[in-house]
């Protein structure tokens, strides 16, 4: 299945499908000398800010996450990962809610329960809290509270998010 | 008592799913605001007639489930535990029935007599194709009730229901909410434990106890551990928690929250077809551009500035008017009654006091008028969506932004707009910080300070390093408070952005005007109680031989032959305004200004600025009033040249006392009417302690050391 480099936890071996994002993203790819149908090992990959460290080609490099999101690979397990870390557009599944008390109560009133299918629609104008779509209504938490909850992904998003510039620049070829 | 004739009725509901607005459809104007008992949780009650029935509602506070966790959800549900009201309506939005009915199969479980408001009907007519309420009437128990708030539809209907459900003429439907084999095995031995203490099972519906002992909610555990039988329930508890570990990897909590989600799921699948989604709803199309990551910010900032420039550059218009005409009717009363104490207490007691508790109605009316809009159209959610980040820095919710800013203008409607906050501690937190927000009255001492002993070019600079200073002490308190006081209350974020939604005139006009009506008469009173004392304080005890020898003096002024008309006058005012001086350092309020003085000398100020610090309790606009008294200027303002170089020539003062003197203003105990406001939101006095001496000390302390690094200047 298709997933991205920085959902894919270490010890993982995967293989590169696709680079999706800009050009100056596709560039910043090249220079790590990274191209598709290359097999990969994530060696760390570890909270959702600091970079991942892979193995190609016998070598150890290190990809920011921003990087990492666009870099979409071919892997056989897809392991669960943090509500905080899936990139908006994406669709997940709720696998666990870890927190414990107050929050735990009202992440499970607003419907994270187990199995429920959510997408990460939009993140506030300073990166934090995000809005999921769950059961048909729009729901915001802090990343914090995001942390708390394991999803696993169930497909990745159509359009990358830079949708509109995308088009302008097709539009202008 | 309770009438025969008389059926209570309690209103239930999520937040956002128009509760307010179906509320009002059916009471108008009949309704009170009030407290639920011990807690600052508002109580809104109305009545209606129907069918020779007096039908009282209660709106209880909009909830997405009735556990323990927050004030709202006690509320409601002792509500409906202890009052057991005739029939419950629960109203839901039908265009969101998944999330919605999580409240109406816990109002299951409670075995409340029950009606469901499919609310904002219209809405769902446009994507739903249909419901088949039969059905669903069945699986949820209670009579469906299609309603729309917004376009008055189906309220009789709801009111017949109410009326017939009550008389009996139409059953009530009850329906058990059935969980798996694994939830109801251990419920009902639960329910059987419980059974066997009379008193217990008399109380209470122990089959919802025994689900609430299941999902841990505490008071549940509080209440049953004062019943004998807690022994066995403990017993029993930890040994189901223990089961449910090694067996599903899970606790009963989840696996009850999973299975009601199911059986809603599975409710709603047959009975309720959907029609074609649209790609995008209008709302997403909104949002896309009011929170998107670049325009959001100054969309944002944008209608904060509207709010502020509305509540206070628009409001200052109906304030000049009640200033005018309350100084227009003291001076008629002025001219009716005979000169003595008592016009005197009509007229600058009670007259300029009753204005003064007014003064404050424009800015809480448009205040609210916009608040009911931004949560009415469901903004107010983005708002604190967008800013909460850096409030959150500082321990704090982005919905406490919006009365921090307005903090700016005046503290009155400030305070009163904290109630937008849910949470206790971070209502509290921003109330305490709310002082800090230099307001508007406090200006011209700034101005007076700053011209008299600053040149131009700085004067911009340290009205700004005033103002900044208090926004630093204000953020800096929050989280303060929150690493303390408040230690360990993690408030989550866990919001809806609610779909956008035009709101109603009336639901706006009603929310502006039950504030407006429960300032006047809650804080109102006290306030004009407190005006009168304070102006009977900064007037009496009256020496009779100052007033004597103001009588003598002005006698030999206009018997001299020596001066010219003008000459005459100017004297004669002179002797007045000295009268005056003499007269308030005489006063109660002069007495505690002097005796004050050891206290504040060591920030450089002497009595008079004790003197005009303690009529500045009264109002802050009073603080520069008093200045121009003591001098014995008569009547000056902030712009008067003539105080201006009589501070200048005083030699007690210089620049290190002017600043000490600005920030000491910024930061002290807020006027008497703030003060009363804040003991009426933080709803106990504790809290009022605490802010008379955190404001009282940081004050002090803030001045001290300013005083002194500025002395170090100059
Ligand atoms: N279309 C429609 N809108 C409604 C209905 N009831 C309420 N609203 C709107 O929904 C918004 C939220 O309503 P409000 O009464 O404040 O909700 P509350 O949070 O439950 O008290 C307002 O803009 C209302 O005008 C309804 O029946 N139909």
């Amino acid at each position: 299945m298709l997933t991205r480099l920085c959902y894919c936890k270490a010890g993982l071996e995967v293989k590169i499908a696709k680079f999706c994002g800009g050009r100056g993203a596709l560039n910043n790819i090249k220079s790590l000398n990274l191209s598709i149908d290359d097999s990969i090992i994530i060696q760390k990959n570890e909270n959702y800010r600091s970079p991942v460290t892979i193995q190609s080609k016998g070598e150890n490099i290190l990809v920011g996450k921003e990087l990492a999101a666009k870099i979409i690979v071919e892997s056989e397990t897809i392991n669960d990962i943090l509500l905080s870390s899936l990139r908006t557009g994406d669709l997940a599944e709720v696998k666990n809610v870890l927190a414990k008390g107050e929050i735990r109560r009202r992440l499970l009133d607003m419907g994270l329960i187990k199995g429920a299918i959510l997408e990460v629609i939009r993140k506030a104008p300073l990166g934090d809290p995000i809005v999921v779509k769950l059961n048909g209504f729009d729901l915001s938490l802090r990343l914090n509270e995001a942390e708390n909850i394991y999803v696993s992904l169930k497909s990745l998003s159509n359009s990358s998010s830079k949708s509109i510039f995308n088009k302008l620049k097709m539009l202008r070829k | 008592m309770k009438l025969p004739m008389e059926i209570n009725v309690a209103l239930a509901g999520n937040p956002n799913c128009g509760k307010t607005s179906l509320f009002n459809s059916i009471v108008g104007a009949n309704q009170k605001v009030g407290n639920f008992s011990g807690v600052t949780v508002e109580k809104v009650e109305g009545v209606t007639y129907r069918k020779g029935y007096k039908i009282t509602i209660v709106d209880l506070p909009g909830t997405y489930s009735l556990t323990s966790y927050s004030p709202e959800e006690l509320v409601a549900r002792d509500y409906l535990i202890n009052k057991k009201p005739d029939v419950v309506v629960d109203v839901v939005d039908t265009t969101n029935l998944e999330r919605n009915l999580l409240l109406t199969t816990q109002l299951m479980n409670l075995g409340s007599n029950m009606i469901v408001a499919l609310n904002m009907f219209d809405e769902a007519d446009k994507k739903i194709i249909s419901i088949d309420i039969d059905q669903l009437e069945k699986l949820l128990g209670a009579h469906l009730v299609p309603t729309s708030a917004v376009k008055n539809e189906g309220i009789e209907s709801l009111l017949d229901h109410i009326v017939d459900l009550y008389t009996g003429e139409i059953e009530a439907k009850k329906n058990k909410l059935n969980y798996s084999e694994i939830l109801e095995e251990r419920i009902e031995k639960l329910t059987k434990i419980l059974n066997k203490d009379k008193e217990l099972s008399a109380k209470y519906n122990t089959r919802w106890l025994a689900i609430k002992l299941l999902v841990s909610d505490k008071s549940i555990y509080n209440l049953i551990q004062k019943y004998p039988v807690w022994i066995k329930v403990q017993n029993y508890l930890s040994s189901v928690f223990r089961d449910f570990e090694k067996k599903y990897n899970s606790d009963p909590e989840m696996i009850l929250m999973e299975e009601s989600f199911a059986f809603i799921n599975g409710a709603l699948k047959e009975t309720v077809t959907i029609g074609q989604k649209k790609a995008l709803t209008l709302s997403e199309k909104i949002d896309r551009i009011l929170i998107n990551r670049i325009t959001g910010l100054p969309i944002f900032a944008f209608f904060m500035w509207l709010i502020f420039q509305a509540t206070f550059a628009l409001g200052e218009v109906p304030m000049q008017l009640i200033e005018i005409g309350f100084e227009k009717l003291g001076m008629a009363f002025a001219t009716l009654l005979p000169d003595g104490i008592l016009k005197s207490i009509i007229v600058d007691g009670i007259i300029s006091g009753v204005g003064g508790v007014l003064i404050f109605l424009p800015n809480i009316m448009i205040l609210f008028f916009a608040l009911a809009i931004l949560e009415g159209t469901g903004y107010m959610a983005r708002a604190a969506f967008v800013i909460d980040k850096v409030m959150h820095k500082f321990g704090l919710h982005g919905k406490s932004f919006i009365p921090m800013i307005t903090g700016f203008g005046c503290s009155v409607p400030a305070f009163m707009g904290t109630r937008t906050l849910k949470s206790e501690s971070d209502r509290i937190t921003t109330l305490l910080i709310i002082p800090f927000m230099s307001c508007s009255a406090k200006f011209p001492v700034y101005i007076l300070f700053i011209g008299a002993f600053f040149p131009v070019d700085q004067a911009g600079n340290i009205l700004s390093l005033i103002y900044l200073l208090g926004v630093i002490l204000a953020l800096l308190s929050a989280k303060l408070l929150k690493t303390t006081v408040f230690k360990g209350v993690s408030e989550p974020f866990v919001m809806e952005l609610p779909p956008y939604r035009m709101p109603t005139f009336r639901s706006l006009f009603m929310q502006m005007w039950m504030k407006a009506y429960s300032y006047l008469r809650k804080a109102g009173t006290i306030i004009l109680l407190a005006s009168v004392l304070i102006w009977i304080a900064s007037n009496y005890p009256k020496n009779e031989l100052i007033n004597l020898h103001l009588t003598k003096q002005v006698e030999n002024v206009q018997n001299s032959e020596t001066l010219t008309e003008i000459e005459k006058t100017s004297k004669i005012t002179h002797l007045q305004n000295q009268a005056a001086s003499d007269n308030l350092a005489f006063s109660l309020a002069g007495k505690i200004g002097k005796s004050i003085e050891p206290i504040i000398s060591p920030l450089g100020f002497d009595w008079r600025l004790g003197i005009a610090l303690v009529t500045g309790v009264a109002a802050k606009e009073i603080v520069v009033s008093t200045m121009g008294t003591i001098y014995a200027l008569g009547d000056t303002d902030e712009e008067s040249a003539n105080l201006r170089t009589r501070l200048q020539s005083d030699p007690n003062y210089n620049e290190a006392v002017a600043i000490a003197f600005m920030v000491f203003v910024l930061l002290y105990v807020p006027c008497i009417s703030a003060t009363i406001v804040f003991f009426r939101e933080a709803g106990n006095i504790k809290w009022t302690l605490l802010y008379l001496g955190y404001t009282t000390s940081m004050s002090w302390i803030m001045a001290f050391i300013a005083y002194n690094i500025t002395k170090l200047f100059i």
